[in-house]
């Protein structure tokens, strides 16, 4: 008797993920302007294609928390030090490189 | 004379607070120099290490205490190593390098953030360029550089952390000092008064273009030691810190003002080269630009080691 016992490798779901190289569709916010304190926000959000994608934001001065899981949709605020036009950075990253695109809101005083 | 210096010197660094502010986006290491002039001496080498933690919660504007609500609290766990060595008997040399265990913010409207890593090195020299031996003075000029060498990229998710609560001030930083000493009743009562100004280099990074206000520190601290081995101390510190530019060179609004601390600390020396003190720092006073977040203490525990490389 002879018994054949086989593994098969079982492919991560990003591994099936056919990458290209990114690029920023859109980079939208609900708001250009808000007024200081977290009572108001901007949501941004970042769409973009290429697969697998990993979002980073960034910006000098201000606030910024992520929404949802693929970190592409956060929420923007700032205090008073932060009062002015800001630029706020999205860069989209894969396996194939990374693009960034800015968004500028401005953090008024009431 | 000297005692005539002295007072002038005082009256005019705590009284005249004109045009200088504080800030609330003070990224970097906290101060760790407790205004006194320890150890010194040729090839005489201190090694200290200490642990801070700081808790902020309280919102001023102007003088008065604000209703503003944004960040909930914050708070910062902080060590670092100092080393410091005699080159002469009056020239002594120290470097400082420390760690962010933990600096968090907590948001009112439930989010948090949080860094850690290492904060920037401290390279000093201080000279020893006036001695009266028979009225036990002294006088030091002091100067230090900020390496800003520590972590100025940390993420949290997918966010780059703004400068404020980023572990490194991303900055150069230069110290100049002036600290009197004075000695009375057989050194038992020891009286510093150290007077400081700290200028900030620009940051000019791809992300961040920004300058801190130059901070002014003025300190007097007197000692006694109630017994051979136990200091107690008390240091009434005053810091002004002009406001911060931003990218086109503007002045912001909501950073700078003027805070002073009062800090008891108890000292106790053991195995005759070890030290151990313990330090709480409290803003009794505080007049904020705009409405920014104020701290509302410092506790500082350190420990020191004395080694004399001198031949017995």
């Amino acid at each position: 008797m002879v018994f054949l016992i086989s593994c098969e490798k079982e492919d991560s779901p990003a591994a099936n993920v056919e990458t290209t190289t990114p690029e920023i569709v859109s980079l939208s916010s609900d708001k250009s302007n808000i007024n200081f304190g977290g009572e108001e926000f901007a949501t941004i959000s970042c769409e973009a294609t290429g697969g697998g994608l990993s979002f980073v934001w960034e910006v000098d001065l201000g606030d910024i928390f992520v929404l949802n899981e693929d970190g592409s949709q956060v929420r923007f605020t700032g205090s008073e030090c932060c009062i002015g036009e800001k630029i706020i950075t999205c860069t989209a990253s894969n396996d194939n490189g990374s693009v960034s695109e800015t968004i500028v809101i401005v953090i008024d005083k009431p | 004379m000297c005692k005539y210096i002295f007072l002038c010197i005082f009256s005019l660094v705590f009284c005249c607070s004109l045009g200088v502010q504080s800030q609330c986006c003070a990224a970097g290491n906290p101060i760790t120099d407790d205004g006194s002039a320890s150890g010194g001496g040729k090839k005489i080498m201190e090694i200290s290490a200490l642990g801070t933690y700081s808790y902020s919660d309280i919102y001023f504007k102007g003088s008065n205490k604000s209703d503003y609500e944004y960040i909930d609290y914050s708070y910062f766990l902080y060590s670092s190593v100092n080393i410091s060595y005699g080159i002469t008997s009056r020239l002594k040399l120290s470097a400082e390098m420390g760690y962010f265990f933990s600096k968090a913010q907590y948001f009112v409207f439930d989010q948090n953030r949080n860094a850690t890593g290492f904060g920037d090195l401290v390279i000093g020299a201080q000279y020893l360029a006036y001695r009266n031996s028979k009225r036990l003075f002294n006088i030091f000029p002091r100067f230090r550089i900020t390496l800003p060498v520590g972590d100025f990229d940390q993420e949290d998710g997918s966010v780059i952390l703004p400068i404020d609560i980023q572990p490194s001030s991303g900055s150069y930083k230069y110290h100049l000092g002036l600290l009197f000493s004075k000695l009375y009743m057989d050194g038992n009562l020891a009286l510093f008064f150290d007077n400081s100004f700290e200028y900030s280099q620009r940051i000019k990074t791809d992300r961040t273009n920004y300058k801190y206000g130059n901070l002014y520190n003025n300190s007097l601290y007197v000692g006694y030691k109630i017994r051979k081995a136990l200091t107690l101390a008390l240091q009434l510190r005053s810091q002004y810190r002009d406001k911060a530019s931003n990218k086109d060179g503007d002045l912001i609004h909501a950073t700078g003002g003027h805070v002073m601390f009062i800090s008891p600390q108890i000292r106790y020396n053991f195995f005759k080269t070890w030290n151990v003190s313990l330090k709480y720092d409290y803003p009794f006073y505080k007049n904020m630009n705009g409405t920014q977040l104020t701290n509302n203490y410092v506790v500082t525990l350190r420990l020191s080691k004395s080694l004399n490389f001198n031949p017995n």
